[in-house]
């Protein structure tokens, strides 16, 4: 099953590398019969030479195919090589597109499940060589059959009986080395897991991150001895694996030698006899042992990568099932109000309940600020209000239209991230994204200039088309601070009627971050606004406060009408008001 | 000169804990080599047979030894690549424990300079560079090198000029792969740099948080563009590279090429001259020509990979010197042994620090001075100088200008070490590691702890309900903790080491602010009897310390009781002026 898939996928999107490495897999697989055909011939002219027959164009004719047939031998190489190296690269650049392509269709729900991120990266990391090996593999092992079949049809035109048993003697050789490949595969990951724990003993041990605390701590002797358990244990684990496996392809390989020189011993007594003569005799001999030394490993490195090709396939193929989220809705530049209905919200049916029966409704023009503790779900409402999530309990309604219907892009609603992305374009595109061709140098200035943000002169020629970060020739950087001011221009420039800001990472001094907090609101004029914080001193700055607590709003209201009620919002802002309080006592 | 003696210093270094396998690998090898050579003296007496026709019982005895040595060479090649797994783990070993030793030697400070870390890096990257190194130098010294020897003088035997004729042939093997090496280089800057364009382009499709913008803004498909035109450039600067690759090695079969040929005529040459008979015309022609075939193959593999993986020595003879110039040499005599000394009074003696690879100082000419059971704060912006001075107590950096004083005597840099002992800390980047609760804040002590005194230790931060003996980390199958519960282990964890002084740097920052009070106020009651200073910018939580210092751009620009400081009204005023507007 998985075999086809694979063989399809590599036709289909390499054809011509594809084709060309198999025909040159086939000539290849040939050839070493037709080598031992035209070098015994040689052999035999040599022979006759020295035994008194003049040396003539006949024999010089055998010379020079000999020579030929070992220049085309080598250019079959070196072209194989250079198609092997092509056909990887090619492989390499159409799986990179595809999974791109699925990965930005996606769901984030399925995005952020800590399963389906591991399957992608398991698929990323295969990139080329998975698929590329399996081909190659199959390849190979198709070759390696071909030149045995070839030689024993030599060995059977001289004796039928003696070929028919050869070949029938190397089925159960390629059926041992077919078993072998799987069972190694598997023991394999046994050993990775404990080295990917000493790994994490050396980076405490010698590790950037751990510096300080090493200096503090005394733990290296006790933790290094617990790198060298750790380390031992698992290169026992990786010599006996390897110890099966060499000695499974001993067995293999003593066996097949003896039958080599069986036929070996056969050859000698029809040399003998004088069937055979004495060229094909030594050049067949050659080519037995060889091809022998051929069977034993190559095919069993051509079947583990075949294995490990279709493993790899059972994952390629479960990722590509995996749903993408519905495109397509009405575009809606602005809200009047949005309605929460019974909102319930969990990440996944195992995972307990974010939002539970929320009811909320935010009007347009407001300034409004969403406190809770950490975790109670506020980053959360925010992607809902984006439309990241379809799979919601209840409905939000905007205007009378369920989010549902509505394109996630381009929505009434620009969001300024918590972790927002420092795109390395140029600065231009960082503001504008995919708007940025229309935005012009005069709103640019604008907007930085109501930001503080004088970057202008610092740009050279290409003025806001530099690039920022370091992709590419002539660049610049930025401090965090003036980042986060970006980010926010990033919001404003879309024009929606509403903007959300969801709480600057603690990166930020409160000083800092208390001004970040009135610069945005006050940008807002006339846009409705969203600030998402702990920072209760903030929230003051609201027209209206939501208490998000337990998955629903349990309190809202201004920040006066909160405090006279004495509830939650009142505790919770008395405890970050204590700090300031106890001198005035 | 030097290159050379550093690098074998360095191949003994790693090499010591492997002794007894790499010797076991190269006598295998050795008998290998031998065994081949063996090969070829029967083969050359069957030809002599055959070619005499005499096909008697001599014949066969011979064929059953041929039979040996097929069968002694299977698996003699099954124990060398055995041998070959157990000296690379052994190296492996080697290679690590040394690359750990010495990380050990380097102070903080080293850790955050560029120079410092690339060189660490490398090392860690040319560990498999240097295992096939010791693997491909002891396979050509024990093996190829005397097997070579041995056929070129069997061919001398036959007839010297074969002998000329094969040492000649060399050469084009040796031609081409100086030819292959040269153009190798060339292309890896350029490629970098479209790897990176390709990487971030599918970062910013493939990853979060990165996607949730890149969706939003309808980015995708620009990216994707960008990155296909990126790849593009890519393949084409690789295919460019393939071609030249492919040009190269037909020209170097061309030579190689030349060399059987040349072979080849040389027989027929010797055969017209009837200076040769029929066996050996057979032996000669497989020897030379198998031979000649596997010289290419090990000048390429086994010589080349030597070359290459040499410069994968020094990389590691580098790190190594690195260390040693770093790391403090221990002759002092009179060192001071803080272990039996209590620390009553730290200070600072104009001391001022800056960071490697920055222009300015972090800090300028600073005099502080602690007493036991003073808590100071440190309160500024970011970038005020917080952190260092923190770490210029603790002794964590040196001090470029002026003095670490303890008890009213300098710390020389020598003595840092000891001096940290005495020390303990709730970092502000605190670590989170992949063992248990119990380990994670006793370390070697959790294995011999009773369960009581664990809960006391345990319920001091709030951590009673927590299983104490499970591993936290997701990634090897145990449990996950949340910011706020692996902030309190951490100050389980500086407040379990015995110590004189206690430094917190921003203990707080990923605890809700309703929970921060609660915290401060554990904080304030750990240090009873000894030194702390607290680093936080949350100005308010500075009032529960005995005394608060402020920082202002590397500058201790004030001093003293909070109330004192409110009255200067000066840099502290002003930042509690300015956080507290937003609660009154």
């Amino acid at each position: 099953m998985g075999h086809k898939q694979i063989v399809c996928n590599v036709m289909k999107r390499q054809k011509g590398l594809s084709l060309g490495v198999l025909c040159l897999q086939i000539i290849t697989g040939v050839l070493p019969a037709i080598y031992v055909v035209v070098y015994a011939d040689f052999i035999d002219g040599m022979l006759k030479v020295v035994a008194g027959h003049p040396f003539d164009a006949v024999i010089g004719q055998k010379v020079i195919a000999a020579a030929a047939l070992t220049a085309f031998q080598y250019f079959c190489g070196a072209y194989q090589s250079y198609l092997n190296s092509e056909l990887q690269l090619s492989i390499e650049a159409s799986e990179k597109k595809c999974l791109m392509e699925k990965m930005f269709r996606l769901r984030f729900l399925d995005m952020e499940a800590s399963a389906t991120y591991e399957l992608a990266n398991h698929v990323k990391h295969g990139i080329p060589e998975k698929y590329y090996s399996y081909y190659t593999g199959l390849l190979g092992a198709g070759n390696l059959f071909l030149s045995v079949i070839t030689m024993m049809s030599i060995i059977m035109k001289y004796s039928l009986s003696l070929g028919l048993l050869a070949l029938l003697a190397f089925v159960p050789i390629f059926a041992i080395s077919i078993k072998g490949g799987r069972e190694d595969y598997s023991a394999l990951s046994e050993y990775m897991e404990i080295a990917r724990r000493t790994e994490s003993f050396e980076n405490i041990l010698a590790g950037e991150k751990s510096v300080f605390e090493r200096a503090t701590f005394p733990y290296f002797s006790w933790i290094m001895k617990k790198w060298n358990q750790s380390f031992d244990a698992g290169v026992k684990v990786y010599l006996a694996y390897k110890k099966s496996a060499y000695t499974r392809i001993k067995i293999m390989s003593v066996i097949i030698k003896l039958l080599l020189c069986g036929i070996i011993g056969v050859i000698l007594y029809l040399t003998s006899e004088g069937r055979v003569s004495i060229g094909i005799c030594v050049i067949l001999m050659q080519q037995v042992i060889s091809l022998s030394e051929r069977v034993t490993w190559d095919l069993y490195m051509y079947l583990y990568d075949i294995t490990s090709g279709l493993e790899y396939q059972k994952r390629y193929a479960e990722f590509y099932a995996l749903r993408e989220k519905e495109q397509g809705g009405e575009v809606l530049p602005d809200a009047e109000k949005i309605v929460f209905e019974d909102v319930s919200f969990r990440y996944s049916p195992k995972a307990p309940y974010i939002l539970r029966h929320l009811n909320l409704t935010l009007e347009k023009g407001k300034k409004y600020a969403l406190v809770g503790e950490n975790g109670a779900g506020k980053s959360t409402l925010m992607k809902l209000l984006l439309g990241f999530y379809q799979e919601y309990e209840g409905n939000i309604w905007v205007d009378g239209r369920e989010l549902r219907t509505i394109r996630e892009e381009k929505s009434f609603l620009s969001p300024v991230f918590q972790n927002f992305t420092r795109y390395q374009v140029s600065v231009r595109e960082n503001v504008g994204m995919d708007q940025a061709e229309n935005l012009t140098d005069v709103e640019l200035t604008e907007l930085m200039e109501a930001f503080d943000l004088a970057l202008l002169d610092r740009l050279g020629e290409e003025g806001y088309d530099t690039s920022m970060g370091r992709l590419e020739g002539k660049n610049i950087d930025l401090s965090g601070g003036q980042w986060q001011k970006l980010a926010i221009m990033r919001a404003l420039s879309r024009h929606t009627g509403w903007l959300i800001l969801d709480e600057p990472t603690a990166a930020l001094d409160p000083m800092a971050e208390s001004a970040l907090y009135e610069l945005f609101l006050q940008a807002m004029q006339d846009k409705t606004g969203i600030i998402i914080t702990h920072r209760l001193g903030a929230a003051r700055l609201s027209d209206e406060v939501l208490v998000l607590s337990d998955g629903y709003i349990k309190e809202r209201g201004s920040h006066d009408a909160l405090m006279e009620k004495k509830g939650l919002y009142q505790e919770m802002f008395e405890s970050q008001r204590r700090w300031y309080q106890h001198v005035e006592a | 000169m030097w290159k050379l003696r550093e690098r074998l210093n360095c191949i003994r270094e790693i090499g010591q804990y492997t002794k007894k396998e790499l010797w076991i690998y190269g006598l295998v090898h050795m008998v290998q080599g031998f065994t081949s050579y063996l090969y070829i003296e029967i083969l050359n007496k069957l030809y002599a047979m055959i070619w005499a026709k005499t096909f008697g019982m001599k014949l066969w005895f011979v064929f059953l030894g041929l039979v040996g040595c097929i069968l002694i060479s299977d698996i003699l090649n099954g124990l060398v690549n055995m041998a070959f797994e157990k000296a690379q783990t052994g190296i492996e070993k080697g290679f690590m424990t040394t690359y750990i030793l010495r990380a050990k030697n380097l102070e903080p400070e080293q850790f955050l300079q560029k120079e410092v870390l690339d060189a660490q890096q490398n090392m860690k990257d040319a560990l498999e560079g240097v295992i096939y190194f010791y693997m491909q130098a002891i396979s050509l010294f024990f093996d190829h090198v005397p097997y070579y020897l041995f056929v070129v003088i069997f061919l001398i035997r036959i007839d010297v000029r074969i002998a000329v004729v094969m040492l000649i042939t060399f050469i084009p093997a040796v031609l081409t792969w100086k030819l292959r090496r040269r153009k190798n280089y060339d292309i890896s800057q350029k490629v970098g740099e479209k790897r990176r364009q390709m990487d971030a382009y599918e970062e910013y499709n493939t990853t979060l948080p990165a996607l949730y913008e890149t969706r939003y803004y309808s980015m995708q498909e620009r990216f994707l563009e960008r990155f296909s035109k990126a790849m593009q450039e890519f393949k084409k600067l690789k295919t460019g590279y393939f071609r030249t690759v492919f040009g190269v090695e037909l020209l170097a079969d061309g030579l190689h090429l030349l060399g059987i040929v040349i072979i080849l005529g040389f027989i027929v040459y010797m055969v017209k001259l009837h200076q040769i008979n029929g066996a050996q015309v057979a032996t000669v022609l497989t020897v030379l020509l198998s031979i000649y075939d596997s010289m290419g193959r090990v000048m390429k593999n086994c010589v080349g990979v030597l070359y290459d993986y040499a410069s994968k020595v020094t990389v590691v003879a580098e790190f190594l010197k690195l260390t040693e110039k770093y790391c403090f040499v221990d002759d002092a005599t009179d060192k001071r042994s803080f272990e039996e000394e209590k620390l009553q009074e730290i200070a600072l003696h104009k001391v001022s620090y800056g960071y490697p690879d920055a222009d300015d100082f972090a800090i300028k000419d600073i005099s502080l001075k602690i007493s036991v059971g003073e808590v100071i704060a440190v309160v500024g912006e970011n970038g005020s100088g917080k952190t260092t001075l923190s770490r210029l107590l603790g002794g964590f950096l040196p001090v470029k200008e002026g003095s670490l004083c303890v008890n009213g005597e300098s710390v020389r840099e020598s003595e840092k070490r000891e001096y940290r002992k005495k020390v303990s800390a709730v970092f502000q980047d605190f670590q989170r590691y992949p063992l248990t609760l119990k380990e994670n804040i006793c370390f070697e002590d959790a294995e011999d702890m009773a369960e009581e005194a664990f809960d006391r230790i345990r319920s001091a931060v709030q951590l009673s309900g927590k299983n104490p003996d499970v591993v936290l980390s997701k990634e090897f199958g145990g449990e996950e903790y949340s910011g706020g519960q692996w902030q309190r282990v951490a100050i389980a964890r500086g407040q379990y080491k015995n110590s004189d002084l206690l430094i917190f740097d921003e203990p707080t920052s990923a605890i809700d602010p309703l929970e921060e009070v609660r915290i401060m106020k554990l904080l304030v009651e750990l240090c009873k009897g000894k030194m702390a200073i607290l680093v936080t910018h949350r100005i308010g939580a500075a009032s529960l310390a005995n005394r608060i210092v402020v920082m202002k751009d590397g500058c201790l620009v004030e001093s003293g009781s909070h109330e004192e400081l409110l009255q200067k009204k000066g840099e502290y005023f002003r930042m509690y002026e300015t956080q507290k507007q937003w609660y009154v």
